[in-house]
């Protein structure tokens, strides 16, 4: 064995039995043995040794400050002969104090300045002082001169000191040194500010159960940091539970000194000495004692702080130890009845008169009295309890014999307090943890499981939230970024809401960083796994109706031909074709055998329904038909039409009122005819065409008006919206009182009105749109006696849809500049100097199709710009181009190359 | 990050290079606050060097994020061995200057008291003997005697179960007394 392990032994054994135990050891190896033993000696005289830190140690001191203390440290201080004039009258115990320099202070002990007594005990004098060294107040234990005249309860009380010096712990007073050269020998301690436990019983008499926890939590706390060093306290009791001042915080002081008072008192007088009352029956019975006996003391303690008298009173020392040693207490409940049922089992089984039956460690019961308190405190009622079933109904008797295997379940506390016996959940083990996370883990995963999937649900919802929101138009039409997105953004709002929902509700800081890094993540996965995910397409509604009997119709996609519908022949005229549609451009054709009956394209658009009616007659030609007009006002009532102002009435078949009265049906190509008469003082009537749903109508699509002027004339105005422009505006003959019919004509990009046949207005190169039609004037007595309208083919020329900008002959819509007509060669010509640009009047193409046959001399260039300004940039219009030319090829760019 | 941070995590991850970036920088921040300290200070007011080693930390590493214990180990242990040498070298020019050196004082001088001198570089011999048989132990004794930290936290730093650290420090303190009283 060597040097080290040797010393570590004969450490462990008490002084008289070392050097046996040495002579043992070393087997004649003497010089092993005197270097243990000069080990052994430099530990039990350690002196200052090391005792500081190398700083503290080492501080000096500026010379004036210290000088006088200097010099009052330096007289002699050992030996209470050279005390006598040091001692204040009344304080006999402090005869061996030393004279202090300083006013406020009783005298010196070394370099401690006693400031006040702070209380005496059976050991000794507790005194209040100020450490001149390291300029702290502390607290210093004397052991009285009685004890320390006797050699063992001197010894034992610096051994306990220093064992308990080797305990760090919050909810334990720090001992910074022992003294042991002095007479008396002493002990300096952290000064705590407050009072003891035993103060505040006095005061108050029992406390809240909350504090009942704390302090019992605290001190058992303490007590285990204690126990880890194999220290005993043997006194617990309340007044040597110190409260600190403000936070009540527990420290547990005078650990071990009972020991020394203990063995003085027994060598002494033959009687047990210390405190009966918190005594254990091992202790009471001068059995050897372990950290078990400090357990029961605690459960005193917890007992006291719940009825407010210790269990055990009797009259007389050796009664009292009787009482301790055989009776059981008084059930709590019987002093009071708040004391819940799990607490006075925590404390019976604390109580239980053998060790063994006891709790095993004050950890175990520090933690069990924390969870307590934890569940209290959230404001749950937790019922704990020990025993098994039958026992509860005789709690007094089962605390004389405790159940070892005593099983641990909750309660609620209804149940509880309704002494209900029925048993919980039961975990089948000793350990109430186990309990613990076996019943309430499982309702608490249910929770976090919910809402967790609430969450998660919460948060697709938000992301989707999002990309609709960014998509262009409202309308989602691509998945891109949307996929990833939302699965990453989901499984980031799952962990955030798991992390939430971490045990306390709090968001720790590390779970808050993953959870963090989990989001950021979602938001930089779309960048890295950026793929278009092509979405069902959106879907708009198409609905065919016909005049026309026995033709049979093709309804075609005109970009996905896989979606054509025939329908056979019928033999009726109605609604053939009804159904929901990707939105994109449609052709409707019917036949009629071989031939084409009729022909139409138009777009259908997300959410919107598009109606398309199959005159009667061959529609081919695109001659309006008399037979194909529907009237829109059925002379009755306002069947099909919706007010957005309730003026409107029906009356002797003539619809009028004051307002906006609006058909539900949306429209593009038509001809609408309306006989109309507006009052006289009024300021004239519209007729909207193509409004846009949701928008207020005189704000979007036209308006066909008439509006008066100065002067008494009136003039028909033909309105674009969304900007409210006048397009045109011709005087007109029309005037109040009189009826009038006004034609609108509007086929696709030209629109037309006549009032009484003469054309008031006449545009094309018009965007158009399908819209809603509205009839009246806010503020204005309109009448209509008929309003009908007739479905017209989607074009003004011969190919659906294409609208000439130039047709060799004409340019419409077209501002020429320095361009010309050759309508011999029907070109349209540049004059070849410099950049020269023709461009549209109409600067809103959006989506178009654009084709045009143009050519270049050798050396020039063509180019058709779109999307572009009129201004130039450099020498382009700003925006895309196509380029071609004798130069370079054929070429395109975009506005950033 | 500061760069304290990029060290202790580079010695963390086993860069043996950083072990030898972290002493110089710990010094010399320990210095520094020792010197401000001690001016700012009341006269006769001792420094702790708890206090030292903690505010050090802070100021160096600072308390964002709770670091890993495992970098406050390192940092305490370069702490503690810094601390050392900084008493070690003023108790080797204080002794030099008694001895008839005319080296100029210096700020720092103070912390360490005179009649203090000897038993420091004394111990500190010792306290190198000790760490040639047993670094463990050495460390142990610089984590609490230089740095001051408790019995408890010098355990944390070594890694070793307090009980452990507690006979350690009762051997250790014992055989440098024995090996500083008995010579």
């Amino acid at each position: 064995m060597n040097e080290e392990a040797l010393f570590n032994l004969a450490l462990d054994k008490p002084p008289q039995e070392r050097s046996a135990f040495l002579d043992d050891a070393c087997a004649g190896d003497v010089e092993l043995r005197r270097r243990v033993e000069s080990l052994l000696n430099a530990h039990d005289n350690p002196g200052s040794f090391l005792r500081d830190p190398a700083l503290a140690s080492a501080g000096a001191k500026p010379a004036e400050a210290t000088q006088a203390l200097d010099a009052a440290a330096a007289r002699p201080t050992d030996g209470p002969e050279t005390q006598a004039d040091a001692q204040r009258p009344g304080d006999e115990d402090l005869a061996f104090l030393a004279p202090s320099t300083r006013a406020d202070s009783l005298g010196r002990l070394d370099h401690y300045h006693v400031l006040e007594i702070v209380g005496k005990g059976g050991f000794g004098t507790v005194l209040k002082a100020f450490d001149e060294k390291l300029h702290r107040v502390v607290a210093i234990k004397t052991l009285s001169m009685e004890l320390s005249a006797s050699g063992t309860a001197r010894q034992r009380f610096i051994r306990e000191a220093r064992s308990a010096a080797a305990v760090t712990h919050e909810h334990v007073v720090t001992i910074h040194s022992v003294v042991e050269e002095h007479r008396p020998p002493y002990l300096v301690m952290q000064m705590i500010d407050g009072v003891t436990l035993q103060e505040k019983l006095d005061k108050t008499g029992t406390l809240s159960l909350r504090e009942i926890l704390r302090i019992g939590m605290q001190t058992a706390d303490g007590l285990a940091a204690a126990h880890k060093q194999g220290l005993v306290h043997r006194d617990i009791k309340p007044a040597n539970i110190l409260l600190e001042n403000g936070i009540e915080r527990v420290k547990i002081t005078d650990f071990g000194l009972a020991r020394a008072v203990d063995d003085a008192s027994v060598t002494q007088s033959g009687t047990v000495a210390g405190t009966p009352m918190y005594m254990s029956p091992e202790q009471a019975e001068g059995l050897p004692i372990d950290h078990r006996s400090d357990l029961f003391s605690l459960g005193t303690v917890l007992y006291v702080m719940g009825t407010g008298r210790p269990p055990f009173r009797a009259t007389g020392t050796m009664a009292v130890l009787k009482r301790v040693i055989d009776d059981t207490p008084r059930p709590i409940r019987e002093s009071n009845p708040e004391v819940p049922d799990w607490l006075c089992d925590i404390i019976s089984k604390l109580h239980a008169k053998k060790p063994e039956e006891r709790f095993q460690t004050a950890r175990e019961v520090a933690e069990l009295l924390g969870q307590n308190l934890a569940e209290v405190q959230a404001g749950r009622a937790i019922e704990w309890r020990a025993g098994s079933v039958s026992d509860r109904s005789s709690p007094s008797a089962r605390r004389g014999s405790p159940d070892p295997a005593d099983s641990w379940d909750r309660r609620s506390p209804e149940a509880a307090a309704a002494g209900d016996l029925q048993s919980g959940v039961s975990a089948g083990s000793g350990d109430p943890r186990r309990a613990l996370g076996g019943v309430a883990g499982k309702r608490s995963w249910l929770a976090w499981i919910g809402a967790i999937i609430l969450f998660s649900i919460g948060g697709q919802c938000v992301l989707a939230g999002m990309v609709l929101m960014n998509a262009p138009e409202g309308v989602l039409t691509e998945g891109r970024f949307a996929a990833p997105f939302f699965t990453v953004g989901g499984l980031a709002l799952i962990a955030w809401g798991a992390f939430i929902l971490m045990p306390g509700g709090v968001l720790r800081r590390r779970t808050g960083f993953a959870a963090g890094a989990l989001m950021v993540g979602a938001f930089i996965a779309p960048i890295i796994y950026n793929r278009v995910v092509p979405l069902p397409p959106p879907m708009g509604r198409l609905e065919v109706t016909t005049q026309a009997v026995d033709v049979k119709i093709e309804v075609i996609h005109d970009e996905a031909p896989s979606t054509t519908h025939v329908l056979p022949p019928q033999a009726f005229a109605g609604v053939l074709f009804d159904k929901r549609v990707p939105v994109g451009s449609w052709k409707v054709i019917a036949y009629r055998g071989d031939k084409v009956h009729y022909q139409v394209e138009l777009s259908v658009s997300a959410n919107e329904t598009r109606r398309v009616l199959i005159p009667e007659k061959d529609g081919s030609d695109a001659h309006v038909s008399e037979h194909s007009w529907v009237p829109l006002f059925n002379g009755k009532d306002l069947t099909g039409w919706r007010s957005l102002q309730p003026f409107f009435e029906v009356k002797n078949g003539i619809l009028e009122g004051n307002g906006l009265l609006i058909h539900e049906d949306t429209f593009e190509n038509f001809h609408l005819r309306v006989e109309a008469k507006f009052q006289k003082h009024v300021s004239g009537m519209c007729v909207c065409f193509r409004s846009q749903p949701g928008v207020n109508l005189l704000q979007s699509g036209y308006d066909a008006a008439i509006e008066s002027e100065h002067g008494g004339k009136w003039s028909a105005v033909l309105y674009g919206h969304p900007r409210d422009q006048r397009i045109q505006s011709n005087e007109t003959a029309v005037r109040p009182d009189e009826w009038f019919v006004m034609d609108v004509i509007a086929q696709g990009e030209a629109i037309t009105v006549k009032i009484n046949g003469v054309v008031t207005a006449d545009v094309i190169n018009r965007a158009h749109a399908r819209g809603h039609i509205a009839l009246g004037r806010p503020a204005n007595h309109v009448e209509f006696k008929s309003v009908q309208i007739k479905q017209l083919p989607s074009g003004p020329i011969a190919e659906p849809g294409w609208v000439q900008l130039f047709n060799g002959k004409e340019a419409h819509g077209l501002i020429l500049g320095a361009w010309q007509i050759d309508k011999k060669n029907g070109l349209l010509l540049g004059n070849g100097q410099g950049q020269t640009y023709v461009f549209t009047e109409r600067d809103d193409y959006a989506d178009f199709h654009l084709k045009a046959e143009l050519g270049c001399n050798v050396n020039t260039d063509s180019a058709i710009f779109f999307r572009c300004g009129k201004e130039l940039h450099g020498d382009f219009p700003a925006g895309y181009q196509v380029y071609t030319g004798t130069r370079g090829g054929t070429s395109t760019r975009t506005p950033s190359s | 990050m500061t760069e304290i941070t990029k060290v202790l995590n580079a010695i963390d991850a086993g860069d043996p290079q950083a072990a030898a970036q972290l002493l110089p920088l710990v010094y010399d921040q320990l210095r520094k606050l020792a010197a401000h300290r001690l001016a700012a200070e009341q006269p006769g007011q001792t420094l702790q060097p708890t206090a030292l080693v903690h505010e050090a930390y802070l100021r160096l590493v600072g308390d964002a994020d709770e670091p890993r214990w495992q970098n406050r180990g390192h940092f305490f242990a370069a702490a503690a061995e810094a601390m050392r040498r900084i008493l070690i070298d003023i108790a080797r020019r204080k002794r030099t200057v008694k001895h008839g050196g005319d080296r100029v004082r210096e700020p720092l001088d103070d912390i360490v008291a005179s009649e203090k001198c000897q038993e420091l570089l004394e111990l500190d011999e010792a306290l190198s003997r000790l760490a040639a048989r047993d670094p463990v132990k050495a460390r142990l004794v610089e984590l609490r005697f230089f740095a001051g930290l408790t019995g408890e936290e010098a355990a944390k730093v070594l890694g070793i179960s307090p009980a452990t650290a507690d006979r350690y420090w009762a051997y250790a303190r014992a055989w440098l007394q024995a090996e500083v009283r008995g010579g």
